[in-house]
Order: structure tokens, then sequence, then C-alpha cells
């Protein structure tokens, strides 16, 4: 079972399933189609959590699960590939947004079907390949895959000029990020390969503190601007923003997993592989993410259009994740990790939510809605529980991951303490103005002035509360238990943080 | 045999499992009958008083006797998070006194909520779960908990301002509360984990609760001995300054003030210490903390009696009988936390009780009057109704005389503090206690002469109010007449820690002096509003600072709307304008430059092109050159 189940396979599999949707094997059987991509992501989902959670008991390990196929890529020594403990929670978080996203997309995509779900399956397994492979150069494929498929996404299923426009820019800023990070790796492989070290990032990751600083920085800068675009972080968010405010419920899940993707290269290569450089840069980025949270919580407050408002929050509540790690302790990244995968769940269910809201009132824009909570319940529910969420109640995943970010920022490791306290003092004023955002927004929707007479008023459908209940069900279970998450992410801070150099 | 431990569960829990059965029974539309829901909650709640009667007498005869319990919930590195109990003295006293207002809170509710015929089961489940948040907090063995569960509350008060989610007011105030009530659960959250790493650093804290009460002297101990000074006093000032918030001290009125909308019952719950004194109670518990820090003390006094005196101006020009009752608890607060300031951690704790058994009488009166009159609140409104409710004008009348320190409970803890402030020479301080008493006794005296004297100015013909309510009005007629007496008498050391008892004796001169004060007080309001001989002399300037609160509200909403908005006004102008400007440029360069080739393309410039670009790249590749033989990179 070992030897045919490893990571390489485990990334494919999204791959395959694509391709024989794409193929034509269910020739164009909507039904069909969607039934087999939305059983195959379950199935997949469950595999994740069987391999990651069950099977290796050895979570805390840097390579958990690890492949090495001298048959492949030969010439390079063989293709690597391996899921970290961090890589494999972030797998599994992927490959439940995908599961979400085939279920949302039963009554959204009427059309394409062919090249939706493959597309979809295309970027779980560039997005699975991203974090699991140990080549340089199957990486960078990897990524400008990655963003290829949201590019196409976007330009069939998006309408709105400005969102392809946007996809537009996004591919361009990425690809052009990820050609100077080619060349950055293409130093680094040379000189790796001259010190006689094993080529790859893993190599790069055990000998980072034997190459100079200054093409540590080359490499760093690279992967700084391509995180700050998938994050996304000032003012390289406008892309993302474009696509994100268009998008429907199905793309938004997609889209919003770029986050992820950003957060998890952050860490492995800006924290982990190049912490010294980081160390140098931490209380400027822990600046500029403050003020990140700051801007775009304000701007959410004063938007009329409950998606890009949305969008605006959403940038807000990913800046606090990577302002805990600039902390450089094991409480900050541990805080940050928790912060991130609760952002990411919390945002989605309020995405959908918000989606949900503005097919009912066939409108985007919040002065035209209110008075929904007496006539969709269920909707109002699962919406007050993520807005208690997102706000940071205790008993949900939010409290527990400001809470922890807090008490890792408190905890800064570096050089300059100060200015890493202070931040954190201030991240509350971003999370009070985001609260007072939520509220309002809930407000709005849900009570007030009747908006809605003429539209149609149906409560959930059942794939729908079926979708909000199981992100509902992992925040409340985050909040109750976080020892599920924050066992295995401690010991993973903790190696993280064994390998800085104060 | 059923021992301690397993009854102060019992009497946590049985809330919490009330609130199960209906939430069940509402969700699974079984047709539980409204009675049921008032029967089972009042059955719990008798049986959490019982057991809360047992506990104070139990802690009461053995003196010193403190019961801890923790159960492990998780740990996250070296940070151990518990669910425990820590029932001391003083946690068992404000235990009794949650059950018993609670008790009379069921009683009234069920009248009210069959007046009103809405959320029969939704507001037995948001009663009992504020019940059992409330035992948990007051409860708590550590400072987590009691944090958890401080934020737990604004989420109840938020519930039951938009309780009627159908009113636009509701909508909006409920807003405003969550929000005020949020910043200051924020900032404690922010102190908490401050204080928790500081306190920690070096320490192993894994088998002992995390920021556990029981050792919170040695925390902070060796907190302040390892930590800069500064910022020590700066994480006890962010825990000052979360309480003041949660207390709804000035200018943080709203995060009580504004949950007007509330069913009746619960307002009387939301402005009853246990939800109003959550921060105090806070405080009393990280005394010896503050205590490290004298200078903390100065920023208690003042914060304490400024927010007593302005609050208490602007209940003088309150008609809204429920926004008075409100702000009257919230001065009492600001006393309360003035006598904190003055290390009176005993007074602290007698002022709190005994206003708040005063207070409670009082709003639950004007619960009474609010049913009886068809929910007329504006005293403009109301008159002449001692000879229609005379019961419910004697129990208003004897909530009064104690409120303002004539006679019974109110009367004690402010004697005390008068005689602490005149023995330690503080005579500002005792001027401005003073010119409160005089304050208190006028509003207090005034809402009395609108509503019970002179003619009915409603249009709704008074009810009677029921013998239920009356009962529960004996209920708390009891303790606000004896508590204070009783207490100084058999108990005044069971609330003192270490230190001296400040409960006790005190000087019959400045007593006498602050009757006079109070005296007066009354005498203003009857001849304004009684015999209106001296209706002409109030005095504009001051009604208009107070009716506008002192500017409070305006500032906040300046703050949470006006600069907010204007901020992203501005920097929506910035994105939309310029950003997109910026993202656009490299394609106006783009086309700039092909435009140029274009036009010069018959003068052969392309090749000059060609020729800069060669001789840039050519000077680029020295520079490289000479940069990789100095030996910077390998």
């Amino acid at each position: 079972m070992d030897n045919i189940l490893n990571a390489l396979v485990y990334t494919l599999m999204p791959l395959f399933a694509g391709l024989v949707i794409f193929v034509g094997l269910f020739k164009n059987n909507q039904i069909v189609i969607r039934r087999f991509a939305k059983y195959f992501s379950l199935f997949y989902f469950l595999l994740g959590i069987y391999i990651f959670c069950l099977k290796n008991t050895n979570f805390e390990l840097e390579n958990v699960f690890l492949s090495n196929s001298a048959a492949l890529l030969s010439a390079s020594g063989g293709y690597m590939a391996g899921f970290d403990t961090l890589g494999s929670i972030f797998a599994i978080l992927i490959s439940f947004i995908v599961l979400i996203c085939f279920i949302c997309a039963k009554s959204v995509v009427t059309a394409k079907h062919k090249i939706f779900y493959p597309l979809v399956l295309f970027f779980e397994f560039a997005a699975l390949t991203i974090i699991s492979t140990q080549d340089f150069y199957i990486f960078c494929a990897a990524a400008l895959f990655e963003v290829l498929c949201i590019y196409v996404l976007a330009q069939n299923f998006l309408v709105q000029k400005n969102a392809k426009n946007s996809a537009k820019d996004y591919l361009i800023l990425n690809a052009f990020f990820i050609f100077l990070l080619c060349g950055s790796f293409a130093l680094v492989l040379t000189l790796l390969s001259h010190n006689a070290i094993e080529a790859n990032i893993l190599g790069l990751t055990h000998n980072a503190a034997d190459i100079s600083s200054t093409i540590q920085l080359m490499l760093f800068l690279p992967l700084l601007l391509l995180c700050a675009l998938k994050i996304p972080l000032f003012p390289l968010h406008k892309p993302l923003l474009g696509i994100i405010e268009n998008s429907n419920a199905a793309l938004g899940c997609v889209f919003l997993t770029e986050f992820i993707l950003g957060f998890y290269l952050f860490v492995k290569f800006n924290i982990y592989t190049l912490s010294s450089v980081f160390e140098i840069f931490a209380p400027v980025i822990s600046i500029m993410l403050l003020f990140n949270l700051l801007y775009f919580a304000i701007l959410a407050l004063g938007e009329v259009d409950l998606k890009k408002s949305f969008a605006y929050f959403y940038f807000s509540q990913n800046s606090i994740a990577i302002c805990a790690l600039c902390a450089m302790s094991p409480q900050g990244i541990t805080g940050g990790v928790y912060q991130c995968i609760s952002a990411s769940l919390i945002s989605l269910g309020l995405f959908l939510c918000f989606c949900f809201v503005s097919q009912i009132f066939k409108t985007t824009k919040l002065p035209f809605m209110g008075a929904l909570a007496s006539r969709t319940p269920k909707l109002a529910a699962f919406s007050f529980i993520l807005t208690l969420s997102a706000v940071g109640m205790p008993a949900t995943s939010g409290f527990c991951a400001k809470f922890l970010c807090t008490l890792g920022g408190f905890a800064a490791n570096t050089y300059s303490q100060n200015t890493i306290w202070i931040c954190t003092i201030l991240i509350f004023l971003g999370l009070i103005i985001n609260a007072i955002y939520l509220i309002n927004t809930f407000r709005n929707i849900f009570f007030g002035a009747d908006e809605c007479q003429k539209c149609k008023t149906a409560d959930l459908l059942r794939h729908r509360s079926f979708a909000l209940f199981a992100i509902v069900f992992i925040v409340i279970l985050l909040g109750i238990m976080p020892q599920v998450l924050t066992g295995s992410v401690a010991k993973y801070a903790e190696m993280v943080v064994s390998t800085f150099l104060f | 045999m059923i021992d301690i431990l397993t009854l102060v569960y019992i009497a946590i829990f049985a809330p919490f499992l009330c609130a199960l059965i209906l939430s069940v029974c509402k969700f699974a539309n079984s047709k539980f009958p409204q009675y049921g829901n008032f029967a089972l909650s009042m059955t719990t709640c008798g049986a959490s008083l019982l057991i809360s009667v047992l506990l104070f007498v139990y802690t009461l005869t053995y003196s010193g006797y403190v019961l801890e319990n923790n159960i492990a919930l998780c740990a996250i590195q070296n940070i151990l998070f518990h669910f425990g109990i820590y029932l001391d003295n003083l946690s068992s006293i404000f235990i009794l006194f949650i059950s018993l207002l609670f008790f009379v809170a069921n009683i009234f509710s069920y009248r009210y909520l069959l007046q009103n015929r809405q959320g029969f089961a939704r507001f037995y489940i948001y009663l009992n779960l504020m019940q059992f948040f409330a035992y948990c907090f007051f409860i708590s063995s550590n400072l987590m908990q009691s944090i958890v569960f401080i934020m737990m509350q604004s989420l109840m008060l938020y519930l039951f301002t938009n309780f009627y989610f159908q009113k636009p007011a509701a909508a909006e105030d409920s807003q405003k509360v969550f929000i005020a009530n949020i910043a200051g659960d924020f900032i404690l959250i922010c102190a908490c984990c401050a204080f928790l790493y500081f306190s920690t650093i070096t320490a192993d804290t894994i088998n002992i609760p995390t920021l556990g009460y029981n050792n919170i002297n040695s925390l902070g101990l060796y907190s302040f001995a390892s930590l800069n000074p500064v910022i020590f006093a700066l994480i006890c000032l962010l825990f000052i300054l979360g309480s003041i918030i949660k207390s709804a001290q000035y200018p943080f009125l709203r995060s009580i003030s504004r949950s007007v909308q509330a069913p009746n019952p619960a307002f009387s719950l939301i402005i009853s210490p246990i939800i109003l004194a959550q921060g105090v109670f806070l405080l009393l518990r990280l005394f010896p903390l503050l205590n490290l820090t004298p200078v903390l003390f100065e920023v208690l006094k003042a914060a304490g009696i400024l927010s007593a005196l302005l609050v208490l101006l602007s209940a003088a020009k309150e008609n809204e009988i429920k926004s008075f009752c409100a702000k009257i608890a919230i001065s009492q607060t600001g006393i309360a936390i003035f006598a904190l300031g003055f290390k009176m951690y005993d007074l602290c704790i007698f002022q709190l009780l005994c206003s708040g058994f005063a207070m409670a009488l009082i709003s639950y009166t004007t619960n009474a009057l609010s049913y009886s009159t068809g929910s007329q609140e504006n005293i403009k409104f109301l008159g002449g109704l001692r000879e229609k409710l005379p019961f419910q004008a004697a129990a208003y009348l004897l909530g009064a005389v104690s409120l303002a320190g004539f006679v019974f409970s109110g009367f004690y803890p402010r004697a005390m503090i008068l005689d602490k402030l005149f023995k330690s020479d503080s005579f500002i301080y005792l001027v401005i206690l003073l010119l409160c008493s005089f304050v208190t006794a006028f509003c207090l005296f005034r809402v009395y002469f609108r509503v019970f004297e002179g003619r009915y100015r409603g249009t709704f013909e008074p009810k009677n109010v029921g013998k239920a309510m009356n009962f529960g009005i004996i209920l708390l007629t009891l303790p606000t007449v004896f508590f204070g007496y009783i207490f100084s008498r058999y108990a005044g050391g069971f609330l003192t820690p270490a230190a001296g008892s400040n409960i006790g004796n005190f000087n019959p001169f400045i007593n006498i002096f602050a009757f006079l004060i109070s005296a007066a007080g009354y005498y203003l309001a009857y001849n304004i509003y009684f015999t209106k001989r001296l209706y002409s002399v109030r005095i504009r300037a001051i009604r208009r600072l107070a009716a506008k609160c002192f500017y409070a509200e305006n500032f906040v909403d300046f703050i949470t709307k006006d600069l907010l908005i204007f901020l992203s006004k501005i920097f929506s102008f910035f994105e939309k304008y310029i950003l997109t400007f910026l993202y656009k440029l490299p394609a106006y360069i783009l086309d700039l430059i092909s435009y140029i080739a274009i036009k010069t393309e018959g003068k052969n410039t392309n090749s000059k092109f060609f020729g800069i670009v060669l001789w840039m790249s050519l000077i680029t590749f020295i520079a490289c050159l000479i940069y990789f033989k100095t030996g910077v990179i390998r």
C-alpha cells in the first residue's frame, strides 16, 4: 500500500480525475460529470484525512509523506515529492474547499460542465503539487499552471469585463514573479550543485545557512512578491479583488484558496528556509501588514457593494495571520497557521452566504437589502454563527485564532520586539473595525427595512445547507477542541523556530 | 451523600440544561406549552437559588473556605486551558445575588411575555443561557475563563437587545451595544495575552491552571519583577480600560445604556451588577495585580467618581424610565470603582451589592409600572400612579430612600466610604461624592414625583399587576431593607482580604452632613416637580449638556461612523483613481513607446533603440562581473 499510494500518486489523482472528464468519458452528461466530480472530491478529502491524520503517526516530522521516484526526471536526480505537516493540513483544507465548490456548483454552473469540473480538479492538482514538490522547476511550472487554471476559469465563467481583465492582470503579475523566481532558483540550483548538495527544495532548506545573504535575498524578494500577490498585500490586491468581487459561489471557493497557497509559500520559504533574511525584514513586514489590516478594514466599512466589501474584509483577516508569523516565535507561528485555517473557513462560509443573499435580492448593493431574517431563518442562523466566529466569539475557531495570534505577537522572538508588540496591540483596532463591518453588514442584510417583497425568498436549498453546515461544524469543532490542530502545528512551529539563527 | 462540589456543578449546569431542553423543544417544533417553559425555567432557577443559599451559608460558616476544582480542556504549548470553579467568599455572595435576581426575573418574565405574545421559548432560552454564563463568570477559577464568559455575556447582551429584531431601533441599538462591548472584550483579551505571556515566560505552567486566581498574586509578583515597570503598568491599564468599558463608565456608556430595547425583565438584569459589574468583579479578582502599581488607583478614583457625577447629571434630564434606571445603575457602579480606587476592596463589593439590591427593586418596580400602563416608559406621560398602584409606589420609595443613602442598605456603604475619605483627607473627592449624593437624591425623587404624584397623563388605564410581580418585589424589598445592616453588623470581615476591614463604624458627623445633602436633593426635587415653586430655576446649560450626555455618545459616534467613513471614502478614492492609474501605467508607457516607434519608423530610429538596449546590457554585464569579482557572491 505504501509503495502504491505515495505523495506523487496522491497529487496526481485530481489530474487523472480531471482528464477523465475532460477527454469525454462521460460524454456531455452534466449530471454524471457533476456527481463524479463531487464524489471524487469527497473520496479525495476522506483519503487525505485518512493518510495525514490516521495513517501517519509521526505527523510532526518534516516529511510526512515522502516519495522519491528516480525514474522520473532522472536527469536531475529523480522526482521527489512530500508533504510536511503544514502541507498536509493545507492539502486537506484545499480538498475540502474543492468539495464545497463542487457542492455549490450545482445551481451556479449551468453550462460548460466539461470545462469547469476538470479545470477545478487541475487547479487542485497544481495546488497540491506546489505544496508537495521538492523540485524547483516543477514548482514553478505548477505555480504557472495553477494561475493559468484560474485565468481560464475566470475567462469562461465570469461575465463581467472587469473580472476578465483582473484575471489577465493576475496571470501576468503571477507569471512575472514566477519567472523572476525561476532565475533565482537557477542561481541557487547551480550553487547547490557546485557544493555537491542535492539540488532540490529540501536541499536548499537544510543548507540555506551556507548560502550568502545576497543570494538569499534574491530568492526572498520574488517569493515575497509572489506571496504578496496571493495573500494579497497592498498594493498588489487589485487583480484578486476584481476577480473575487465578480465571482459566484463556486468560483469564489477556488479563488479564496489562493491565500492558503500564498501563506504556505510564505511559511515554507520566507520564514523556514530564508529565516536569516526574514529576520531583517520582519518588523517592516509587520508594519506593512498592520497598515494592510487597517486599510482594508476601513475600506470594507465604507463599501456598499457586498462582495467587494467582503473581499476587503477577507484581505484584512489574512493580514492578521501573516502578522502573527512575523513574531517568529512558536506561539506566533501556531497562531498564524490557526488564523489562516480559521480565516479561510470563515471567509468561505461568509462568501457563500453573501452569494446566496445576492442571488435572493438579485443585487450586490447593501442599501437594497434588508429584513431577510424572518424569511430565510436557516441562512440567517448560519450567517450569524459565521459572523460571530469572524468577530472572534468564544467556542468558535475565530476566538482561538485571535487569542493565539495575540499571544504569539507578545512572544516575539526577533531583535525588534517592541515593534511587534505595538503591532499586536494595534491589530485590535483592525479587529474592532472588522467587527463593526460584520455586524453592520449582518444587520443590513437580515434586519431593517423590508427590501425583499418582490424577490424569491425560499430558504437554503439542501445542498447549500449541507455545505454551510459542514463549514460551521468545522468552525465550531476547531473552537471547542483547538487541540485537533494545535498539537501538530505547535510541533511544526517548534521545528521552524529551531532553524532560526538567534 | 452529595458533596459540595457536585452541588456547585448542579447549580451551574442546571440553567444550561434547561436552555438545552427548551432549544431542542423549539427546534423540534414540539408543542411545548408557554407555561411549560416558565415552569421548567423556574424549577431550575429555584434549584440554583437553593443551592446558592447553601453555598453561601457554608462559606459563611467556615470562614476562609475556598473550594477549587479544575477540569483541563486543552493544552497549547505550555499553556493549559481549564474550566474551573473557585468558590470563595466573594463568588459565593455574588452567586447568591445572581440566583435571587434571576429568580425574580423569571417571575416577572411570564406576565411580561404573555402581554407581548412573542418569543416565549426564545426568551427563556436566552435567560437561562445568560444565567449559565453569569455563573461561569463569577465562579471561574482563572482569568482566561473569566474573559471567555465575559465575551459570551456580550453576545447575550446583543441577543437580548435585538430580541425584537423587527424594530429598526432594536437592530441599531444592539449593534452599538455589541460593538462597544466587543471593544472592551478585545482590550481585555489583549491585556490577558500580554499578562499570560509575561507571567509564564519561563515558568512551566503545564500542571497548574493558567492564570488561576489562586496564584495570581505570585504571578503578578513574578511578572512585576521580570518586566519593565512601564510595560507592567500598561498591561494593568489595559485591564482597567477594558473593565471600565464593560462597566459602561463615561464615555463608554453605550455598552449598557443602549440596551434599553431589551425586554424589561432582561433589561433589569443587564443593569444589575450581574452584567454591569462584570468589569469591576474582574478588577476585584485582579486586585493583587493592581496593588503592585499604586499609580493606577488614581486612574480608578478619577474614572469612577467623574463617571458617577457626569452620568448622574445626565440622568437628571432623562425622561425615558429605562434609560434613567440604566444611568443610575452606572453611576452606582462608578462609585464602587471609586471605592476600589481607594483600595477599599470590601467596601467596593458592599457598595455593589447594596446598590444592586436597591437598583433591582427600583427597576423591577418600573417593570411593573410599564406592564400596568401598557409599555408606557416616558415619565412625561405618567403621573398620579400612587393612588392606582400604592404597593409599587411604596416599593419605589423604599428603593429610592435606600439608594439616595437616607436609610436602609444604601446608607451603610456610603457612610463608610465617606468616613474613609474623611480620614484620608481626600476632601475634593469627598465633596464630589457628596455632590453625587445630592444629584442621586434629586434624580430619584424627580422620577418619583413625576410618576407617582400629580395627575395621570397617560391614555391607557393602568391595570393591576398581579400577585406574582408583587411577590417578586417583596423578595427584593427584604434585602434592600436589611442586607446592609445585617452584613455590616455580622459579616463585616466576610469580604475582607488580608488587609484590615473597612466595614465597621463610621463618623456620625460627616454622615449627618451627607444626610442633609441628600435631603437637599430631595427638597429641590420636591419644589421643582411637586409644588413647582422652583420650576424655573432649572439650569439650562447643564440640562443641555446632560441631554447630550456630555457629548460621550457624539464622541463615540464620531469615531465609529464619521471618522472611519471619511477615511474609507479617501481610501476608496485612492483605490478607484490613483491605484487604478498606477496599474494601467505600464500599459500606457508601452503604448507610448510603440506609438513613438511607429511614428519614427521612417527615420530608422529602431536601430538606435536597439543600440541603446545593447549598450545598457553591456554596462549591466560589466557591473555584474565587477560585483562577482569582489566576492560578495560566491
